[in-house]
């Protein structure tokens, strides 16, 4: 009789856990939203990053929904992203991105913030041929692989310093000299070579060139001898905290460059909030700006979508949130000309797959075109510039909403 | 330039060593490695930029308020937490550290989410110039505010009864057990005091460094490296570890690079746990 009511129980929970999954499969298996996954940095060094991309995810996922969703055949499907907290470590990413694809049976992968985790991770999206669109991983030695299921809105990060320097040569005096600097990982290495690159292509002289481990903190030796060395203009390869404290340690030790660039991570709020007047004629790239000549159905205007971001967020979308944003209507023109539905399995995944790669159209967060290594080389490239703790645009000529001040007042004068 | 490299090396070495006080006390008296120093940097940081931001406080002016919060709060940690474990092997205290270290960020990142915060009070960029010596008043001060608690530590051991029984208890519990010193009382006052003296190696730090959840886990590291130095318990040490902390990481940045700083500084420290596993003054702990 024991026996009998131990077999009983273990058949009862076999047949319990047979009927959950039948229940969990029937809801993989019959739903009419379409399920994006993304692994990205809630916690960690890169928490606020992550954090600043999952915003732009939400703001396209929400903007979708409040038009009924992604429309196909007549029918609209809303979007939902399932996301989990790869606490800004590669290997978890990599996990976790193959846990929404195996488990969780996620339609498509938006990437994670940096190309560190973009990497390994993209292994794996590549392996199951799901497409990963991602704003935040432009090594350009990510797209050397060969991938086909990779796709990246942004330019290559070694390219985005092509407009810094054409619009610093184009001021008198013109700057002669140039000093770079950038924390050892992909992201920035990438876009200091890409200062090396432009600055040499413009004619100017580099003077220093320096890497320095990401967790070093205090700048200031190697501030000093760039000081020394007095160049025109500094280049950093950076993210926020990055450009945080080279602008509080060249003041600390009254260092005046004409102009600081910096590659990536000032146009969240903090920065200014931060810094204050401190904050005021650094540079960074854009890819689009109020005066951009961009229109999508979803968004309306550029401005249009800068204005309602800026609403939700209180401050402008930077180059990463635009190109999420960007990949998120990509995905959904790719979805609509493959006319696919969910949920989505290989075939389907390879049709969408297909069609982002000849994917050509015009957003109102910049146009995308992908090329045949999967990166966007239609983003445009623009420059902004604080002044008076607002960016404002300074670069193409076309999209200006003010003067470029160059060079940029000494300390001692602000 | 020498001159300078060294000045600045000096200047960051008295920060270095008022957090690295405090982990070395620790481990001196109650026997822990405790990792959740990193997260008392962060915290007294954290208290020194809501003052500052919210109530406009004169960042120095917050330094007591660091240590008296976290000087409390280091004090239920022990007497309610830590001390169940303090006769356990090693190995716990450090899972149990570790575990509090990962609340206390987990919290921190849902109070005050991963923005990157400054303390940047107008003074901030101020320096004095001496011939081509550059000397940022933001960083000499915290130097000597950093040295100044260091000291006070020190004279609150020598010269008072608590501290001496906090000093006998380090040398032999048993003994001080015996002269009708209660260890419990001491492993509480002590780790509060290291506690609060952290904080405010916290607040001076987030007047020159980005204020942040994760940002303990960096200093935990350099606090490692300036008591396997100065000598894990010796709080003279511990100073002179500090200095040689930043003068070194100056030296490295501006003759070698600074894309070598680490691992000169790991080298260092591997070489110093092969020959003088005591400390540089040879009057470290070692079990």
């Amino acid at each position: 009789m024991n026996v009998f009511t131990f077999r009983g129980k273990r058949f009862c929970t076999a047949l319990l856990i047979l009927l959950l999954s039948m229940a969990l499969s029937v809801t993989v298996y019959a739903r009419d939203t379409f399920v994006f996954g993304s692994a990205i940095a809630l916690t960690g060094k890169f928490a606020r990053e992550g954090a600043s991309l999952k915003k732009a995810y939400d703001f396209w996922a929400q903007q979708v929904n409040a038009q009924g969703g992604i429309e196909v055949a007549g029918k609209q499907y809303p979007v939902e992203i399932k996301y989990y907290d790869d606490k800004s470590d590669p290997r978890t990413t990599t996990k976790l991105v193959e846990k929404l694809i195996t488990r969780d049976k996620v339609d498509l992968i938006f990437g994670p913030f940096s190309s560190g985790c973009v990497g390994p991770s993209s292994t794996i999206t590549e392996k199951y041929k799901v497409p990963m669109i991602e704003a935040a991983g432009n090594a350009r030695s990510l797209f050397k692989r060969g991938f086909k299921y990779l796709f990246c809105t942004l330019r290559p990060a070694d390219e985005l310093a092509d407009p810094y320097m054409r619009l610093l040569v184009k001021q008198t005096p013109k700057p002669k000299t140039v000093a770079i600097i950038a924390p050892k990982s992909p992201f920035y290495l990438s876009a200091a070579s890409g200062f090396e690159t432009y600055a040499k292509k413009y004619g100017l002289d580099i003077v220093h060139y320096e890497t320095y481990p990401v967790a070093m903190e205090d700048i200031t030796p190697i501030l000093q001898k760039i000081k020394a060395k007095d160049p025109d203009v500094l280049c950093v390869g950076s993210h926020t905290v990055v450009a945080m404290m080279v602008m509080k340690q060249s003041k600390e030790i009254d260092f005046n460059p004409k102009a600081y660039c910096f590659s990536f991570g000032t146009l969240g709020s903090e920065f200014p909030k931060e810094l204050g007047d401190d904050a005021n004629y650094i540079l960074e790239y854009i890819s689009i700006s109020e005066g951009s000549p961009f229109e999508d159905p979803l968004f309306g205007t550029t401005k249009e979508f800068i204005g309602h971001f800026k609403e939700a967020y209180q401050s402008r979308p930077d180059s990463t949130q635009a190109a999420a944003v960007a990949g998120g209507i990509a995905f959904t023109r790719a979805i609509q000309n493959a006319g696919v539905i969910p949920p989505f399995d290989e075939a389907k995944r390879t049709k969408v797959r297909n069609e982002l790669a000849k994917l050509d159209i015009v957003t109102a967060a910049g146009p995308v075109r992908f090329d045949a290594t999967g990166i966007n080389e239609a983003n445009p490239l623009g420059i902004y510039q604080y002044q008076n703790r607002v960016p404002v645009c300074v670069e193409p000529d076309a999209w200006l909403e003010a003067k470029f001040i160059y060079p940029a007042p000494k300390w001692g004068d602000r | 330039m020498l001159l300078q490299v060294l000045l600045n090396g000096i200047l960051i070495g008295g920060i270095y060593a008022s957090f690295a006080v405090g982990f070395s006390l620790i481990f001196g008296v109650l026997r822990i490695v405790n990792i959740v120093h990193g997260e008392f940097i962060m915290l007294g940081a954290f208290i020194t930029y809501w003052l500052y931001s919210i109530f406009g406080i004169d960042p120095f002016l917050s330094l007591p308020v660091s240590f008296a919060l976290l000087f409390v709060g280091g004090y239920l940690l022990q007497r309610f937490v830590i001390n169940r474990i303090i006769e356990a092997p090693e190995i716990m205290s450090l899972l149990l550290t570790f575990g509090l270290s990962l609340i206390i960020v987990n919290i921190a990142l849902i109070v005050w989410k991963g923005d990157y915060r400054l303390v940047n009070p107008e003074y901030a960029g101020a320096n004095l110039e001496l011939g081509t010596l550059i000397i940022p008043y933001i960083r000499l001060a915290t130097c000597v505010f950093a040295l100044l608690a260091v000291g006070g530590l020190q004279f609150f051991l020598q010269h008072t009864n608590t501290g001496r029984a906090i000093k006998a208890t380090s040398q032999n519990k048993e003994g001080a057990r015996l002269q009708g010193v209660n260890p419990a009382r001491i492993y509480a006052i002590t780790f509060a005091l290291g506690a609060g003296i952290t904080a405010i190696a916290g607040s001076l730090l987030s007047m020159s460094f980005s204020v942040f959840p994760a940002m303990g886990g960096d200093y935990l590291l350099f606090s490692f490296f300036i008591v396997v130095v100065g000598g894990m318990g010796d709080l003279p040490g511990a100073l002179v570890g500090g200095f040689i902390l930043g003068i070194l990481q100056s030296l490295v940045t501006n003759f070698i690079g600074a894309g070598l700083n680490y691992i000169v500084i790991f080298l260092v420290l591997y070489v110093m746990l092969i020959t003088r596993p005591t400390g540089i003054f040879g009057r470290g702990l070692i079990e």
